[in-house]
């Protein structure tokens, strides 16, 4: 009896591992083919040269050589501007996304229709964004310079110079993204007791004491991971430079990862032969850089996250 | 005193904030209000909101004789067509996926689950989308799935890790004696997924369907690289900025650009606006709790 007992668990343990290998199997499989097998293409092929019609060769270090050489400009370019960009727009966008999560965060009349209005552009396609401003920015027709001209300036050609075209997919970016982090700030402010606050203003400290001595080192931990999700996630900005600037004029507007990916499919963007080696190869430098920067930043903010 | 000076600060507070109002509204309702101009209007330009003209006929146009690129006519109800079968497809398979895999992670006990885990939360972290497209796609040709139903398939299994977190760590508040009751009664490892689990953990898996549709509907780069040889098969994202880019005929095409730009702006406004609470639900726990 107790023997047969045994065998019966026998036999559910080995249906249960079957059943949960049988569960999984095909997501371990889209794992393998979709993301673990291109980090390994990408490995392979930046020691190679390669342009998918003469055999590759293999060339050691020749591909990251020549982006250290003057003909990788063009890369260092994009890395410049994707930095610029990323830092300039952070600058605007982390500060308005927490004065407006303390605004929101009292008993205000109107708050969640403000919160709604705001996260709204956070909805949106990021390719599709870049179009609406396209438009809006548009020199000839566009909405803001005919606002401008009606409150008596002069056009402004938005995307022939570089600086100005840089300043519109800033303010894209920000126009997008400060209702989101909004959000996760407001999430934070929910955890500060509200007694610290009361205790404070019996002591008599003005709203701006408050918010510089309670608010804000009390949401270090918050803070840290929303900037780093920001800080990557402009680092990587793609969709919205491709649809509306396309790194004109000149490379002035273009990113890391736009570069890369018109390194890739050149042959159909311009008809130029492809590269896929030196492409690759720039795809892991630009990997190295975001883990300096990941690894960088932990550092840095390193005192902020241990409030507890 | 002291009742005005707070009178007046919460004044000005009102201000900023329906002065970021307008800011955050404007760039949407131009958009929509040129969809409805003529064509000629939006080329002349000025900040009337209000078309002078009001007209259908862009999004009749766009609707049924569509865009020309690279030779091709392709209506944009095709292109509608096209963005609703990758949302749903990508939407079912993600959820499907993500709901048994989490389950097996968070409640199995087979030989190898915490390495696996571990790769595939580690992997979904550092795979840099954009940049490893290149080999996928090419992949893909070669398994004859550079077509949109490639497209999803590979948006299904490059999901973001905060799926995975967010269904995992909505099982781990379900008593696991639950499941001791059901294997009691005979049910299997599968049994129990399918008559518990799985019904039970509908409302996180609605937040994900939510997220994951909204997020397939509004991807560029990803489709577009699928469906670089069959512009038939481009879903809206995909076709309206291939429009602006290479359209040719595109500068005087400003009308069609601006209707297919409402229509794929118009149903995540809607889904947004109805479903507001479940967004925002989702997308907080998932980046700061994960």
């Amino acid at each position: 009896m107790r023997n047969q007992m045994n065998r019966s668990l026998v036999v559910n343990r080995r249906i249960e591992i079957i059943q949960s290998y049988a569960m999984i199997a095909c997501s371990v499989i889209g794992l393998a083919l979709f993301v673990i097998y291109p980090l390994g293409w990408i490995l392979k092929w930046c020691t190679y040269r390669y342009n998918g019609i003469l055999d590759p060769k293999f060339i050691g270090m020749e591909n990251f050589k020549k982006i250290f050489s003057p003909t990788g400009y063009r890369f260092w370019q994009s890395v410049g501007n994707t930095f610029i960009f990323s830092i300039g727009k952070l600058a605007i966008e982390i500060p308005l996304a927490l004065v407006l999560a303390c605004f929101l965060s009292g008993n205000r009349k109107g708050t969640s229709l403000f919160r709604t209005i705001y996260f709204l552009p956070s909805m949106l396609s990021v390719a599709v964004i870049g179009i609406m401003f396209y438009y809006i920015f548009g020199s000839y027709s566009g909405v803001v310079n005919s606002l401008i001209v009606m409150l008596g300036g002069s056009k402004i050609d938005w995307f022939t110079t570089g600086p100005k075209a840089m300043l519109v997919t800033m303010f894209a970016s920000i126009w997008q993204n400060f209702g989101i982090n909004m959000l996760f700030f407001m999430t934070g402010l929910q955890s500060i007791p509200n007694e610290m606050y009361e205790a404070a203003a019996i002591d008599g400290a003005k709203p701006v004491q408050r918010f510089f001595r309670i608010t804000i080192p009390m949401l270090g931990p918050v803070m840290q991971i929303v900037i780093m999700n920001a800080l990557l996630g402009s680092l990587k900005v793609t969709d919205l430079i491709l649809s509306m600037t396309n790194g004109s004029p000149n490379g002035k507007t273009e990113m890391m990862m736009s570069y890369i990916y018109k390194q890739f499919f050149s042959s159909v963007m311009s008809g130029t032969a492809n590269n896929y080696g030196y492409a690759a190869a720039c795809t892991v430098i630009v990997a190295i850089i975001l883990t300096l920067v990941t690894l960088l930043y932990l550092r840095l903010t390193r005192k902020s996250s241990q409030v507890d | 005193m002291k009742t005005e000076q707070r009178w007046w600060s919460s004044t000005l507070t009102y201000i900023l904030l329906i002065l970021l109002v307008v800011i955050t509204l404007i760039p949407i309702l131009y958009t929509i209000s040129a969809s409805f101009k003529t064509n000629a209007e939006i080329m002349q330009g000025g900040p009337n909101l209000i078309p002078k003209k009001f007209t259908f006929d862009n999004f009749v146009t766009a609707w049924t004789s569509g865009s020309k690129i690279g030779g091709r006519r392709v209506t944009f109800a095709n292109y509608t067509l096209n963005s609703i079968i990758l949302s749903v497809l990508t939407t079912v398979g993600t959820v499907f996926f993500t709901s048994m895999s989490s389950y097996c992670f968070q409640r199995g006990n087979f030989p190898g689950r915490s390495i696996i885990m571990k790769i595939f939360l580690g992997t979904m972290f550092v795979a840099a989308g954009s940049v490893t497209i290149f080999p996928i796609v090419q992949l893909a040709a070669k398994m004859k799935l550079n077509n949109l139903y490639g497209a999803a398939i590979v948006q299904i299994f490059t999901t973001s890790a905060s799926n995975l977190f967010l269904s995992m760590g909505y099982l781990r508040t379900i008593s696991p004696q639950i499941d001791e009751a059901a294997k009691i009664d005979g049910c299997s490892f599968f049994g129990i997924y399918r008559r518990i689990i799985l019904p039970l953990s509908t409302p996180i898996l609605a937040t994900i369907a939510l997220m994951s549709f909204s997020s397939s509907w509004n991807a560029y780069l990803l489709p577009m690289v699928f469906t670089l040889g069959n512009t038939k098969q481009q879903p809206l994202v995909v076709a309206i900025v291939a429009l602006k880019n290479f359209g040719g005929e595109g500068a005087s095409q400003y009308n069609l650009l601006m209707a297919g730009t409402v229509l794929a702006i118009a149903p995540m406004i809607i889904i947004y606006l109805a479903m507001n609470r479940y967004f925002v639900a989702g997308i907080t726990s998932g980046a700061i709790k994960g």
